[in-house]
């Protein structure tokens, strides 16, 4: 590496002191706003129908640096630091959906059938490590992983207009009348870290704007693996769109 | 397009789970029934208005939708003894037994002296508890009183505690041998630990009355007051012996409360029968101001004091809402007791009990 820095200080500008960190490489910052949701992949048999989804304002501001490979300047390695939210609200119908209801080691366990109201907002730290591919003077191609830790965690929620058949389906039913409500609180179940991929594209509209999309996918269930109350792995998937500055 | 994705792969629908009796009838049933046959998780009872000479009936079950039920539904059996049945679920991976009986209501006792009790064992969850029962004359067991510790046993097994038991006298209501004569009742209010307070029930007072109970939620909507009022005349009174004692901390959960310390209610309520399908009860919120009362007899502060001997009450009815007894309306009444006076506001000290034994409906029978 020192000898490819020296190489290209040869051939490159002199007026300063060429080194890795500012030669063949870009910086930039972008802000994003994710649409998505954590979603079991492909949903469980247990949920009849989504009657509401609402994404929320989820924001990421990230700041990057982007390191040309010398030979030809079309691959590079970026890597990262993001302050994300993921979030959202869900309102779903759900039938012989097992969960559990839980408070300082007492739990209720059982199969609800009826309406789930789902609250999740978190904040991750999270650091891409990406390839990027220069498809022309306009456009990127970018790929790789994402590590993300979770600084701030609610995933709560209520149910309503149903009822719990305790412990099996056949156990002693409990109902919930219309307008009655039991609510839920998995927050600190929350995964504390997680892996994921990230593929996407930038379109960069002159020399120091760029547009960009792309799209990110957790490979863990975004709660802990003892976690029990819900069946069915949640992953977080989101969309996300946002604007960037290169320096 | 995430969304699309979410949206279009609702899968099909499982079969149903579940394999519940939702209702029961048998041939004219007008002509012999007294009521609605009375449906909970595992049991079902006719009320028959007279012994016809035989028990041999052949009900009909309405259940889970795709569930299936053996012997099949309208076979002819004889219920001399109650006799089971067993219900699949349409998935066929649950199935549940259910105990079906045909009893000659002979309405309830005017006179309760609660020296029967039969434990209740639920594995679904684990709970053993009381229910209160009387004998007709023919032997038959009728079930008029009714408590909570249906509800309570959601959480029962959960709120055992080190050195303690989960068996009958750890619920609410629950016989004792000690009685004012033979057996009587205990009612105590209990914690329901911190998931309680998560279900809205904070803390479940002792009671026992005559209706029904269905977990419901609002809590307070479980509780169905009512048995069917079958003399010609009005109530006088309702009398009866108690002993109480209060616990050590009241705690108001609901605001306002018109108590300090704790203290204890019993009370009777006459009402008029509504179009169905909620006719034959009043909720636990009815709060003395539904306008179904026709008399209230209640406990007063001459009665409300804590006592460690057998003490006698003798409360008699008064007519409100500017109504009066109509011998040709059809009423219903019940009779409640409870250890925390504002346990329906989930107000009241844990430990506060009250015993209860003897009660009795007093009737003009002259007339």
């Amino acid at each position: 590496m020192i000898a490819t820095g020296y190489a290209q200080a040869q051939s490159g500008r002199s007026n300063h002191n060429p080194n890795f960190f500012n030669t063949d490489i870009d910086y930039s910052v972008q802000a994003q706003f994710s649409i998505g949701g954590s979603s079991p992949l492909g949903l469980p048999k247990t949920i009849r129908k989504i009657e509401s989804y609402n994404p929320g304002l989820q924001v990421g501001l990230e700041a990057n640096a982007t390191k040309w490979l010398p030979e030809n300047k079309q691959w590079g390695i970026r890597a990262g630091i993001r302050f994300e939210a993921k979030g959202m609200k869900t309102e779903a119908r759900v039938k012989n959906y097992l969960t559990e209801i839980v408070k300082d080691n007492s739990k209720v366990r059982g199969y609800y059938t009826g309406k789930v109201e789902t609250n999740v907002q978190n904040t991750y730290l999270t650091l891409p490590v990406l390839a990027v591919y220069k498809l022309s003077d306009h456009w990127n191609l970018y790929g790789g992983l994402y590590f993300s830790a979770l600084l701030d965690n609610t995933f709560d929620g209520n149910v309503s207009d149903g009822y719990l058949r305790q412990n099996t389906p056949t156990g002693t039913k409990i109902t919930f009348e219309e307008g009655s409500q039991a609510s839920y609180d998995f927050s600190d179940n929350i995964r504390k870290f997680h892996w994921g991929a990230q593929l996407g594209t930038e379109w960069k509209m002159n020399r120091h704007f760029k547009l960009l999309t792309d799209l990110t996918y957790g490979f863990n269930n975004i709660l802990e693996k003892d976690f029990t109350s819900i069946d069915f792995g949640m992953h977080n998937i989101y969309l996300n769109v946002g604007f960037g500055y290169n320096f | 397009m995430l969304l699309f994705s979410l949206g279009s792969c609702i899968k099909e629908e499982a079969l149903n789970a579940e394999a519940d009796i939702e209702g029961a009838s048998i041939v004219q049933g007008d002509q012999f029934l007294k009521r609605k046959p009375s449906i909970d998780n595992n049991t079902v009872i006719f009320s028959l208005k007279r012994f016809t000479g035989s028990y041999v009936q052949a009900p009909e079950f309405v259940l889970t939708a795709g569930a299936t039920i053996e012997p099949k539904s309208g076979t002819e059996r004889d219920f001399t003894e109650p006799q089971k049945y067993t219900v699949t679920s349409e998935d066929g991976a649950w199935s549940k037994t259910y105990t079906v009986s045909f009893v000659i209501d002979e309405g309830a006792d005017l006179y309760s002296a609660f020296e029967y009790a039969e434990v209740v064992d639920t594995d679904s969850p684990e709970g053993h508890y009381h229910k209160f029962y009387e004998l007709t004359k023919l032997g038959q067991k009728t079930y008029s009183w009714a408590t909570a510790n249906d509800g309570y046993n959601i959480l029962a097994a959960t709120l055992v505690g080190e050195g303690e038991q989960l068996v009958p006298n750890f619920y609410p209501t629950s016989q004792i041998t000690a009685g004012y004569i033979g057996n009587g009742v205990r009612l105590v209010t209990k914690s329901t630990g911190s998931l309680g307070g998560i279900f809205g029930t904070p803390l479940a007072a002792g009671n026992l009355f005559l209706g029904t109970f269905q977990t419901t939620f609002p809590t307070i909507k479980s509780p169905r007051f009512g048995t069917l009022y079958e003399e010609k005349t009005a109530p006088l009174a309702i009398k009866g012996f108690f002993k109480y004692k209060a616990g050590e901390k009241f705690v108001v959960n609901n605001q306002p409360s018109s108590l300090s310390k704790d203290t204890w209610d019993g009370y009777a309520l006459l009402f008029e029968k509504a179009l169905p399908p909620n006719d034959d009860f009043l909720s636990g919120d009815h709060g003395f101001v539904d306008k179904r009362i026709v008399a209230i007899a209640r406990v007063g502060a001459k009665e409300q004091i804590e006592t460690n001997e057998w003490t006698a009450f003798n409360l008699p009815f008064s007519f409100v809402n500017g109504k009066s007894f109509d011998p040709n309306k059809e009423y219903m009444y019940t009779i409640v007791f409870s250890s925390s006076k504002e346990g329906d506001k989930f107000n009241g000290a844990v430990g506060s009990t009250l015993l209860i034994d003897e009660v009795e409906l007093v009737v003009n029978d002259a007339q």
